[in-house]
């Protein structure tokens, strides 16, 4: 094989000149106010974590108002109103526009580093995500000022959370936050899951990927099967919001439990979503301070896929109080105490790789913050087990024991090693280390302070003191405990104030760090600059640096691979995804100006759609649908550029089409997206018909449009796809046009959209009406669901038609019309799938 | 780090001692069955996790500061396989037991024929009360319940409008109010006292002032008490307190509020027809006496925001005075 | 250019690590799923489903995806000829060969657990 790595590495014979002019050239940063236009993942990183610290700040700081609010019985230093959207949005804020950003940042900024990847696989689609979540988020926050923010709690529960208990435009601007959170956590998804498969350097295995890359393989994998959940169900009730579809209403078939099981389907791998990664940076950092390989590699990695897995099975332990049948409950609780074992795993081999070190573990303020997360994590795993079983948890279910406890999983989970991040890796983003001194008092401040604020509240819980009060009466002996809290807050404040001003002092954004301060032996240590490093080591341990002593100089000098940009532009090597054997170069896209307007209309479009500014609002949905096509147009560069070498004797291809390409493993990406947010469609209908069957057809509804119909859909659906295969045979060799081609998109397309209409139109001529009752809403949902795909097939399938007639499709440059093609065939699956559901399961039940 | 392992829980038992577990609304001071089983189990979960705290302390703080040979003994998969998978495997396989067995008890005899039903309506932010005798008799009260000590109680749960959850700590968990659901909680109480429970499910606004008490008498008294709240409301005895039920009736406050044996019959508020007998006013905010009644009807939207009843700045001191006194005395 | 399909082994490989968590997912599906719908029509007094058959459902399937978990335990290499895995000696290979087994021991803990619950409560009594 010729692509086999080859040990005539590292290549003595000398750079020729201009080499590495040319790759800083390539890889320049823009310059002065140009700078928004970056897309390098690890420059457009270090936005994306400055503003997911700052959520964590604000937030922070609504925190520290409650606490005062709650500091003793009946005050009323804030009133009921403002201290109900307070928690809102102290939660939602945390959740979703810190905790979820902050460790996709981290991915995105640390992996390319850790793969030794000049920069993963999609920059402008990690810059999209950036922007999108940046404004959307800023817009979100700053509700609270104006008396706009949601106050239906972050878990939004309907009825509440309906036009009839909500009736302003709060709740609405709950859902926008959450919008762009799910846009940005999809596309990071994306990014991550093809980066950490494609981009490893050439012999870095599975088995010796960074457990860094792991864990952020496993958090993207759980973001592909959660979030589809809470994308539904926030799609449903702003749909029962604004044009009155009863899928939580109980009057008409509803349920306001299903929002629940949708919630926390996606909400509780939500919470392993933020702690996997952040269990994979104490991974990382461990064994540097112990100065000794991490012991049970193989165990660790066990664990986080076992974790990933069993939080997909806890979701009913959020809703043990909801009167479910007791047997419902306990296989719950049952998978509750299984996940346990996972963290048990990595407990003990975080400890067992201290006690493995030769000398003694290096006492740093990184590893005291990961000391002190050990500790509160430790708490927080074993008061975890205990609201794991049922009984008690009808007790402590919504009081201050389960704030105490999160809390405690999530800021001592998460937030601490955050902080060791920070510590630890300062230099990755920085021109020189934050202070060990400030450090260490900042690290005891915050510690003392989590614990005075937050262990007394496990007895306050006890003591009967539900959550979410904005004041309790003092007769009840709740108030020294509180005060306790408080105290502690401020304490912990002050920590991360002194952190801040850490920052201030010592944090230099820019290139140039100190060069492995730790002796840690991963390959971010490698001397690297704009383009990542000068050239793509050959891995053959989990420690490179610690194996291979000349590793750092060889790669600097160029003695490995792609140690130039053989292409002129921005590259990086495509490896195979369990062996790491090479493939080919992946041209990737410079700085502009597209993601960033794509981003500001897509804001835009959301904001004012909420304020109800529908035309300027369609008129914004327009433009960035413009600017993703524009974007979109510059991708596909097809095979012009031909084979070249990246030295060790290999020579790749610099364009590939099908399924190794990483924008096939992309759409790959999107359509499991898809497929999950489709089953958790199927999911509500048929939950929604255990629950209220007597509204279900042929009884309680008009019954379904006759058999001709759906027979008909189907039709145009199974031609549609025929076309589809037929112009695939088409496709014209290189540098010619074929009419029979855009003919045969267009032919397709438009049996799609024919295909919605007669679905549509045969449930209209029944008499079925979305509001009527559950029934109804649930079968144009699903029509919905299929108009939102054929929406953007017609999209898609116009801009492969205008590809083709500028001339860039072709039998050789053809991504664009395979993904189009893939996204096609999946959606007359689900569509037939659909059709099947909706028109069968009405005639089989009733 | 290794004294303050040692430091942590050592605290962590002084402020249990400090502090004390007792108190009206406290899970851990029972006196209903569901309540003392679960104190139980909780008693048996603290201490278990605080053992497995201070052991994996201790095992930490080897790993850190002991001698090589130490440490050594600590260096392996042996210690990752035995105490991270081994361990947790066989210990919370018995706590799932235990747990389970623990829900398994609950509910107690689906049989309590004598035909006392009992329904509370969750509304925002109070709770209605609804009790049939074994006559099928219908007695409607609010944000007070009491109950008969040394049988099981069966209690409809439901709501009016958004999710609650209806807890007593002292007697059981708690158990949801969703629209369009009843779930029935078993309440066994096994001396007589007065408990205080609360809303536990965020229903929005007033959320924090949604409490209640639970009054758990002798089984003579609650049939002497039952007997008495099925009858029409007192009638006013002296001037005061005519002058009272004349302005009760008068500027319509039976739109909303029924008064058993008067014109009022509303059903939008909280039944009135013995309200001066329940231990509080406004679910749980407010003493029950005559000036509470007065600030109440004045500005009750500063004592519990949001809440459906308008403020009644019209009223006179003097009228004030005598819609108290007259509401006072409907014992 | 159109490379070579790595889809195929990597699917493979995935299915095959993972094929312990997948069938403790489906048995958590196959148990709670039929498990809350027939108390659901039980309650609502649509069907006269035997208390007594539910908990032999559940019984049945724990039972069968457990022995499914061993046997994947017990015969690893002839589960990666099924899903296309090359399973050949090779350092990536053989981690991916153990990590597989752990998972399904895991897997296995999960699935005992949760269909033992059975052996003890009535399936559908709210028990409150």
């Amino acid at each position: 094989m010729e692509n086999q790595p080859r040990s005539d590495l590292p290549n003595k014979t000398p750079r020729p000149k201009g080499e590495l002019e040319e790759l800083k050239r390539i890889w320049a940063t823009p310059r002065g106010w140009r700078i928004v236009t970056t897309v390098n993942n690890t420059e457009i990183g270090l936005l994306y974590i400055g503003v997911a610290f700052l959520f964590f700040l604000m937030a922070g700081v609504l925190a520290l108002l409650m606490r005062t609010q709650l500091a003793t019985g009946n005050n009323d230093f804030i009133g009921q109103e403002l201290y109900n959207q307070m928690f809102t949005v102290h939660g939602t804020t945390m959740m979703f526009l810190f905790a979820v950003p902050a460790v996709e940042a981290l991915g995105v900024l640390l992996l390319p580093q850790m793969l030794a990847a000049r920069d993963l696989p999609f920059p402008r689609l990690s810059a999209f995500a950036i922007w999108a979540y940046v404004i959307g988020g800023l817009v979100f926050f700053s509700t609270i000022l104006y008396d706009l923010a949601p106050d239906g709690g972050w878990f939004m529960y309907p009825p509440l959370t309906l036009k009839e208990y909500s009736p302003g435009d709060n709740a609405d601007f709950w859902l926008l936050g959450i919008g762009f959170i799910e846009i940005s956590a999809i596309a990071g998804a994306i990014e991550i899951v093809v980066g950490a498969l494609r981009t490893r350097p050439p012999g870095m295995t599975l088995a010796k990927m960074p457990i860094f890359a792991w864990s952020m393989l496993i958090f993207a994998s759980m973001i592909m099967f959660a979030f589809p959940a809470v994308i539904l169900a926030t799609m449903m009730l702003e749909i029962e919001r604004s044009f009155g579809w009863p899928f939580f209403t109980a009057a008409k078939g509803g349920d306001s439990l299903l929002w629940q099981h949708l919630f926390w389907f996606f909400g509780h791998p939500e919470v392993y979503i933020i702690f996997l990664p952040a269990a994979g940076l104490v991974s990382m950092m461990v064994p540097t301070m112990a100065r000794t390989p991490l012991v049970g590699y193989r165990l660790i990695v066990i664990a986080l896929i076992a974790t990933g897995f069993f939080s997909f099975g806890l979701w009913v332990h959020h809703m043990f109080t909801t009167g479910i049948p007791a047997l419902s409950l306990a296989f719950f609780s049952a998978a509750s105490m299984a996940v346990a074992i996972p963290s048990g795993i990595q407990v003990f081999s975080w400890i067992a790789t201290i006690a493995a070190g030769r000398k003694k573990f290096r006492i740093t303020t990184a590893s005291l913050f990961i000391l002190g997360f050990l500790f509160i994590f430790t708490i927080g795993g074993l008061t975890g087990v205990m609201v794991a079983m049922v009984p008690f948890d009808f007790q402590v279910h919504d009081t201050y024991f389960v704030v105490a406890h999160f809390h405690y999983v999530l800021v001592g989970g998460m937030v601490f090693p955050l902080f060791a991040t920070f510590y630890y890796w300062a230099p990755q983003a920085g021109r020189s280390m934050l202070s060990e001194r400030l450090g260490r008092w900042v690290f005891w401040l915050m510690f003392s302070g989590f614990n005075i604020a937050f262990f007394p509240m496990h007895l306050t819980g006890l003591r009967g003191m539900p959550r979410r009060v904005w004041t309790y009466p003092s007769e009840l002996g709740w108030d020294t405990l509180n005060l306790i809290s408080t105290i502690g807050s401020y304490i912990l404040g002050a920590g991360v104030l002194l952190f801040v001003i850490d920052l201030v002092l010592h944090f230099r954004p820019g290139r140039g760090g100190p060069e492995n301060p730790w002796q840690a032996g991963t390959l971010e240590w490698l001397p690297n600059d704009v383009y990542s490093n000068r050239s793509i080591p050959l891995v053959t341990s989990r420690e490179p640096l610690w194996d291979q002593p000349n590793l750092a100089d060889d790669v600097k000098e160029g003695r490995y691979y792609l140690p130039n940009a053989p292409t002129g532009g921005r590259e990086t090597l495509v490896t195979s995804p369990i062996d790491a054997k090479p493939q080919y170069v992946i041209q990737m896209p410079t700085s502009g100006w597209s993601p960033l307007l794509a981003a500001i209309f897509t804001a835009a479009f959301f904001l004012l759609l909420t304020v109800k500014l529908v035309t300027i609002s369609i008129v914004c949905g327009i433009l960035a649908i413009a600017f993703c096509l524009i974007w979109a147009w510059a991708l596909d560069p097809g095979p012009s550029k031909g084979l070249v070498d990246i030295g060790g004797g290999i020579s790749l291809p610099t364009y590939v089409s099908g399924p190794s390409s990483h924008s096939w493993w992309a759409m790959i990406v999107l359509m499991f997206v898809a497929g999950s947010l489709y089953l958790s469609y199927v999911f509500s209908y048929l939950f929604l018909w255990t629950v209220s069957p007597d509204t279900w057809a042929p009884s309680g509804s008009p019954a379904p449009p006759d058999l001709g119909w759906p027979a008909a859909a189907a039709l145009l659906l199974l031609a549609g796809s025929a076309l589809i295969v037929l112009t695939e045979r088409m496709l014209p060799p290189a540098g010619t046009k074929r009419m029979a081609v855009p003919i045969a998109i267009f032919l397709a397309v438009a049996c799609l959209v024919g295909s919605l209409g007669v679905e549509l139109a045969g449930h209209w001529r029944t008499g079925l009406s979305p509001t009527a009752n559950a029934y109804g809403a649930m079968v144009y949902m699903g029509a919905a669901l299929f108009g939102q795909l054929a929406f953007t097939l017609v999209i898609f399938g116009g801009f492969t038609i205008a590809r083709h007639f500028a001339g860039k499709l072709d039998r050789e440059r053809r991504v664009t019309f395979d993904n189009m093609a893939l996204l096609y065939h999946y959606t007359v699956g689900q569509s037939l799938f659909g059709l099947a559901l909706v028109h069968g399961f009405p005639r089989l039940v009733g | 780090m290794m004294r303050c392992c040692f430091v942590w829980p050592a605290a962590a038992i002084l402020l249990f001692v400090v502090s004390g577990c007792a108190g009206v609304q406290s899970a851990l001071d029972p006196t209903g069955a569901e309540a003392e089983r679960i104190n139980t189990l909780s008693w048996v979960l603290i201490i278990f996790c605080t053992a497995v705290f201070i052991i994996t302390a201790i095992i930490a703080s080897v790993a850190l500061f002991a001698n090589e040979r130490w440490r050594q003994q600590l260096a392996g998969e042996r210690l990752v396989i035995g105490a991270g998978l081994i361990f947790p495997a066989v210990t919370l396989t018995f706590l799932l037991a235990y747990g389970i067995f623990v829900l398994g008890m609950g509910g107690g005899s689906a049989d309590t024929s004598d035909g006392l039903r009992i329904s509370v309506v969750g509304e925002r932010w109070w709770w209605r009360v609804i009790y049939r005798d074994e006559n099928g008799r219908r007695i409607e009260s609010a944000n007070e319940l009491r109950i008969p000590v040394g049988r099981p109680v069966k209690i409809d749960l439901t709501s009016a409008d958004v999710i609650h959850s209806f807890w007593v700590p002292k007697l059981a968990g708690k158990l949801d109010m969703i629209p369009g659901r009843t779930n029935t909680l078993t309440l066994d109480v096994t001396s007589p006292g007065v408990s205080r429970g609360q809303c536990a499910e965020y229903c929005g606004g007033a959320h924090a002032l949604m409490s209640f008490f639970v009054i758990a008498m002798p089984e003579k008294d609650f049939a002497a008490w039952l007997a008495d709240e099925a009858k029409d409301a007192h009638q006013p005895t002296d001037e005061l307190e005519t002058r009272g039920q004349a302005l009760f009736i008068a500027s319509g406050c039976g739109a909303c509020h029924t008064v058993r044996g008067t014109a009022a019959t509303g059903a939008i508020g909280p039944d009135l027809t013995h309200v001066g007998s329940r231990h509080s006013l406004a679910a749980a905010t407010l003493p029950n006496n005559a000036e509470a009644f007065a600030r109440w009807i004045r500005d009750g939207q500063h004592i519990k925001p949001e809440n459906l009843m308008p403020p009644y700045p019209i009223f006179s001191d003097e009228e004030l005075a005598s819609l108290s006194s007259y509401l006072a005395q409907l014992r | 250019m159109k490379a070579g399909n790595d889809n195929g082994p990597i699917a493979g490989a995935i299915l095959f690590l993972l094929i312990g968590p997948i069938i403790w997912a489906a048995h958590l599906l196959l148990v709670y799923g039929p498990q809350s719908a027939l108390c659901a029509f039980r309650i609502a007094g649509r069907t006269q489903v035997d208390p007594w058959l539910i908990s032999m459902l559940v019984a049945g399937v724990t039972v069968i995806a457990m022995a499914a978990v061993m046997l994947t335990l017990w015969r690893p290499r002839r589960v990666a000829r099924i899903f296309r895995f090359d399973a050949a000696a090779n350092d990536n290979r053989s981690f991916i060969l153990s990590s597989m087994r752990w998972l399904g021991v895991l897997a296995l803990i999960g699935i005992a657990l949760a269909g033992a619950t059975t052996l003890i409560l009535d399936p559908c009594a709210q028990l409150r």
